[in-house]
């Protein structure tokens, strides 16, 4: 069997690389192989959905870039920020740390320090006031949501890391956990039909991996940090569901969320909603939903001592 | 190609933005191609390669990514998103409205409709096949890939990959290769 197939590799090769024809050893292919050829030719790409594409890649290495070892390296400094042509996500976080240099002088260079900051960090505050701003300054329902998912998995990243710290995870960042999450299935459900299809695969995905992460992190975790990874983890899994039920679904999940499908989406289907939902929203974890303390403080003082962040193997294929 | 899998490798896991660019810029219309041959649909093709770049950053960071293979690597995320999403709606029993496949300018209606029911049959005996050896075909016989890449993407030796092409073009003959000749 091996030099046959050695021989009918190297006719293959011959080939595709022109030098041969579908004789001889490919002979008794000659119609498969004419098939295929229908195949061959692929249309062009969408140029935009390429262009978001690209973006939202390097937007999300952006964000989970090093910041304190690179901060200043590429990322243009000064005034011309402000006067940037640009809403980018980062643009928001230099305007954040400009405004904070002006509020606390000198507070902005540790800013973006903060963007690798955990919960026991006295510049926590900070990372999550970022976050808000990034989201008010997107302006783009689907880079909210690209957004958003990053930021939750940010929050398994830090729960994971204070587990293996041997640390508590606060409550609050259970908190904004599942307020993420339901934030980003909501505004996935106002998406049109192929866009929210896309965006709750990728909340799927990012909810498999995620769970996989804290599973991990379960098994050598303090007793009370395990109980949060397993809430977590049971976010997480309802969050999966929930996307697979838009998924097979869609109707359904919009009134879930409360809403109707958007009137210029652009791939109506014949069973489009008529009216607006009915106001249950889907939610997560056990609690009522109310929060506290889930606004983080602008100045991001608290009694906090320093971690060490870490993350578990989510994209292993 | 400009730079070696090694060098992005090197600039990917530092999370240099220049290096990344240049990564999606030279892979993602090779990784649309591949997604596109298997599922036929421009938007969830794209949402593949997103989700593919996705995956790609979160390896890095969490330090798990690729030693080598850049190439190899994407394209078997790839093509595991692609398994997900094929099986997914096949469980959820979605007919989905596949985008046309490009026609030659010149082509009459007759001869563009033949060529699409040729196309999707070619897909439909892609989907017939094994995993491994759909990736082979994929990759060898559309992207040109050697059978070292092949094999780093398969994590197979190249001996395998070999007995792997041999049998999808078994299994190609078997769906492909009495229809086209009793139809042609």
């Amino acid at each position: 069997m091996s030099e046959a197939d050695d021989r009918l590799d190297e006719a293959l090769s011959r080939r595709l690389s022109g030098e041969g024809q579908a004789d001889g050893e490919l002979s008794a292919y000659r119609a498969s192989l004419e098939a295929l050829e229908a195949l061959r030719p692929v249309p062009a790409r969408d140029p935009v959905a390429a262009t978001s594409g690209r973006r939202a890649f390097l937007e999300q290495a952006r964000a989970l870039r090093q910041p304190v070892s690179r901060a200043g390296r590429e990322r243009p400094t000064g005034w011309t920020f402000l006067l940037g042509k640009e809403r980018s996500p980062m643009t928001a976080i230099v305007s954040l740390v400009l405004a904070l240099a002006l509020a606390f002088g000198g507070a902005g260079a540790t800013a973006y320090a903060a963007q690798d900051s955990l919960p026991s960090d006295p510049l926590y505050g900070v990372k999550l006031l970022s976050e808000q701003v990034q989201l008010a300054l997107n302006g783009d329902l689907q880079g909210d949501l690209d957004l958003l998912v990053g930021f939750v998995a940010e929050r398994v990243r830090e729960m994971t890391a204070l587990a293996a710290d041997g640390d508590a995870v606060p409550e609050r960042v259970q908190t904004r956990l599942q307020e993420q999450l339901q934030q980003a299935l909501q505004y996935a459900a106002q998406l049109g039909d192929a866009e929210m299809a896309g965006a709750l695969e990728r909340i799927r995905t990012m909810a498999e991996n995620q769970v996989r992460t804290l599973e991990q992190a379960r098994l050598n975790a303090p007793e009370q940090a395990g109980e949060a990874l397993r809430l977590a983890e049971q976010t997480m899994t309802q969050a999966r569901t929930m996307a697979d039920g838009g998924l097979e679904d869609p109707l359904t999940f919009r009134l879930r969320q409360g809403l109707s499908r958007p009137e210029d989406a652009p791939d109506q289907p014949d069973t489009a909603p008529g009216g607006s939902g009915d106001g249950s929203g889907g939610g997560f974890g056990p609690g009522d939903g109310t929060c506290d303390t889930c606004t983080p403080e602008p100045t991001g003082t608290g009694p906090y001592g320093p971690g060490q962040g870490g993350n578990g193997p989510g994209g292993q294929p | 190609m400009p730079s070696t899998d090694s060098e992005w490798l090197s600039g990917a896991r530092r999370l240099d933005e220049r290096t990344l660019a240049e990564i999606y810029d030279a892979l993602s219309p090779a990784l649309f191609r591949y997604a596109f041959r298997l599922l036929g649909d421009r938007q969830v093709c794209e949402d593949v390669v997103a989700e593919t770049f996705h995956r790609l950053i979160l390896a890095l960071r969490s330090e798990a990514g690729p030693r080598q293979h850049l190439r190899a690597y994407l394209y078997r995320i790839a093509h595991n998103l692609a398994m997900d999403r094929r099986r997914r709606e096949a469980r959820r029993g979605v007919e989905v409205e596949l985008d046309g496949l490009p026609l030659p300018a010149d082509d009459d209606p007759a001869r563009a409709a033949e060529h699409q029911i040729t196309g999707e049959k070619a897909r439909t005996a892609l989907w017939s096949l094994t995993a491994d050896q759909r990736q082979v075909v994929l990759l060898k016989y559309y992207e040109g890939l050697s059978n070292e890449e092949i094999a780093a993407a398969l994590g197979k030796p190249v001996g395998a990959v070999k007995s792997l092409q041999h049998r999808a073009l078994e299994g190609l003959r078997r769906m492909l290769g009495t229809t086209a000749e009793g139809d042609g």
